[in-house]
């Protein structure tokens, strides 16, 4: 054993103690070695002592518990960074949708501010034109008195007026969305000073008379007949409403009007019954002539001279003017007070008109015209 | 084969995946095979019961910390658990005698009075200070000689197992275990010759 080298005889020493061998034993055998041998059993031997302890069953069970409560945190961790990994991409779901709904938004603006220049940038004959006629007259919605309503819609009315006159200046047309709108804000204004005090009417009456003054003037410089006669009826109608607000007119203007039928029975006609034997051709000619219901009923039943310097039978005139109102662009007071001159007849058979033959002014130009077309054809 | 008569590769595998994905059962059942040999590790190291005890129960929640990193060896997996343990235990101890070199204590050797000893029976009061007297010497040797005579007198395993473990041969084996018994019984026997080490010792360290 003294030529082995050291550390195969304490190897040999410390299997021997393992096995069950003493260290006195062990250092019997080395001999010579025995010195060196014997600390390092010793220290050993030290060591194999700790072998035999370990942790008690509280410090386990403490520890375990200890292990138990950082796995349970780490579970919530897992979850809450779960929740985290997840939000982003909620995020960026949201962040795809935001920017999509910024887009349309941002398109809608572009759609709606080019569709707004355009409305504003409109002139009589585009697309559009009607749409801006119509919104113009909106501030008149938030007027809260009927004068400021009135002068706003005179107002626009006027801004109409311009349009028709420059429209004619430049194309030598007329434009008829311009010349309704225009006739609409005159009606409109009529309508809102129509219970004001003489001297508001007065004002606006005189606005009116002034646009059907323009119109006229145009209607006589326009040199194709159709202009100029749409042209005539719109100043006969803005003309008439100046006349009615002038005269205190008590029919609310606006009221709705039934139009008249465009071919009045026999019975509407009475004693003054069309022949069929009449042309239809006298009736082209217009008749913008505003007639006060007072003096229609006043009037003999004499021919009367149509604007045209036609003569017109008294037999004929409630077929020829008529179909007057027919021809008319508008069903509107015009052609109502054609044919409140059309059925003399009929206002002494009418309900309305009564035995005495008085009619309310405002209302006999509806009443007749209902009279016209209500009344079922009688045989002759 | 005393270190790995309850463990073999394929339950150490199921282990580590159970505790990657955070099973109690399977935490508590890696605890149960491997507390009591790094408690004897460490008591080896601190020369201290209660603080081989809690620097064991820290060993563990450090696992479960780094768990989800740990990469197995798939062909070892059984060495590559221990030896990344015994990795976390060796750091634990250098990290607690750390923190008592910088906690400036006083042998009261050193101040000429008598310690008072712990209530109790006398062999309970002398192993506590062989225990310290042992966690003196093994500091002074290297982690491979440490490993070396903790596995052969503390774990009971044969050389071939120590080899098998640590990678080495059998004689490299019983070179270490030569060299780390006679440093050992170097440093034991001076301590016997003068009075307990004091905070200076374990400056040393």
């Amino acid at each position: 054993m003294a030529q082995l080298r050291p550390e195969m005889i304490l190897a040999d020493c410390l299997d021997r103690l393992q096995s069950g061998a003493t260290i006195a034993d062990c250092l019997a055998r080395a001999g010579d070695r025995a010195d060196d041998l014997a600390p390092m059993l010793e220290s050993a031997a030290q060591l194999q002592a700790v072998r035999r302890l370990g942790l008690s069953v509280e410090e386990r069970a403490h520890a375990k518990a200890a292990l138990r409560a950082t796995l349970a945190r780490n579970r919530r961790n897992a979850l809450a960074s779960q929740d985290r990994r997840q939000r982003p991409a909620w995020n960026a779901w949201w962040g795809q949708a935001r920017g999509l709904a910024l887009a349309g938004m941002l398109v809608a603006i572009l759609f709606v501010g080019a569709g707004v220049t355009s409305v504003a940038a409109s002139r009589p004959g585009d697309v559009t034109y009607p749409l801006r006629t119509t919104l113009e007259r909106a501030p008149a919605l938030w007027q809260t008195s009927p004068a400021g309503r009135a002068q706003t819609e005179l107002n626009v009315a006027e801004r109409r007026l311009a349009d028709v006159t420059n429209r004619l200046q430049a194309t030598g047309q007329v434009e008829p969305a311009a010349v309704n709108a225009l006739l609409a804000g005159d009606e409109a204004a009529a309508r809102h000073v129509i219970a004001l005090p003489d001297s508001e009417r007065a004002a606006v009456s005189q606005r009116l008379a002034t646009h059907a003054e323009t119109l006229s003037a145009l209607a006589r410089s326009v040199a194709q007949p159709g202009s100029g006669q749409t042209l005539e009826e719109a100043a006969g109608r803005a003309s008439a409403l100046a006349e009615r607000l002038a005269a205190g007119a008590e029919r609310p203007i606006g009221s709705p009007t039934p139009s008249p039928t465009p071919s009045p029975s026999p019975a509407a006609a009475g004693p003054d019954r069309v022949l069929p034997s009449v042309t239809p051709t006298a009736t082209a000619a217009p008749t913008p002539t505003p007639a006060p219901a007072a003096d229609v009923e006043r009037e003999p039943p004499s021919p009367q001279p149509t604007p045209a310097g036609r003569v017109i039978a008294p037999g004929q005139r409630a077929t020829a003017l008529s179909q007057t109102a027919t021809a008319a662009a508008s069903p509107s007071s015009t052609a109502t007070a054609t044919a409140t001159r059309a059925a003399p007849a009929a206002t002494a058979s009418s309900p309305i008109g009564g035995p005495s033959g008085t009619v309310l002014p405002g209302l006999r130009a509806t009443a007749l015209a209902q009279t016209a077309t209500a009344q079922p054809p009688s045989p002759p | 084969m005393a270190m790995q008569q309850a463990i073999n590769d394929s339950l150490i595998a199921d282990l580590v995946m159970g505790c990657q994905r955070g099973e109690t059962a399977a935490v508590e059942r890696l605890y149960d095979l491997y507390a009591d040999r790094l408690f004897r590790y460490l008591l080896v190291r601190v020369g201290d019961r209660d603080t081989a005890a809690d620097l064991t129960t820290e060993l563990f929640l450090r696992v479960l910390q780094h768990i989800g990193s740990f990469k197995l060896n798939r062909e070892r997996p059984a060495a590559t658990v221990s030896a990344w343990l015994y990795r976390i235990a060796a750091n634990l101890a250098a990290e607690h005698h750390r923190s008592q070199w910088r906690r400036p204590w006083i042998s009261l050797e050193n101040l000429g009075l008598r310690p008072i000893q712990e209530p109790g029976p006398d062999s309970l009061a002398e192993r506590h200070e062989e225990l310290g007297q042992l966690a003196d010497a093994m500091s002074a040797l290297s982690e491979e000689q440490r490993l070396v005579v903790i596995a052969k007198f503390v774990e009971a395993m044969s050389n071939s197992e120590i080899a098998i473990w640590m990678g080495k041969t059998e004689g490299a084996i019983k070179s270490l275990q030569h060299r780390a018994l006679r440093t050992l019984a170097r440093t034991l026997r001076s301590q016997t010759q003068q009075p307990r080490q004091t905070w200076l010792s374990y400056a040393r360290k």
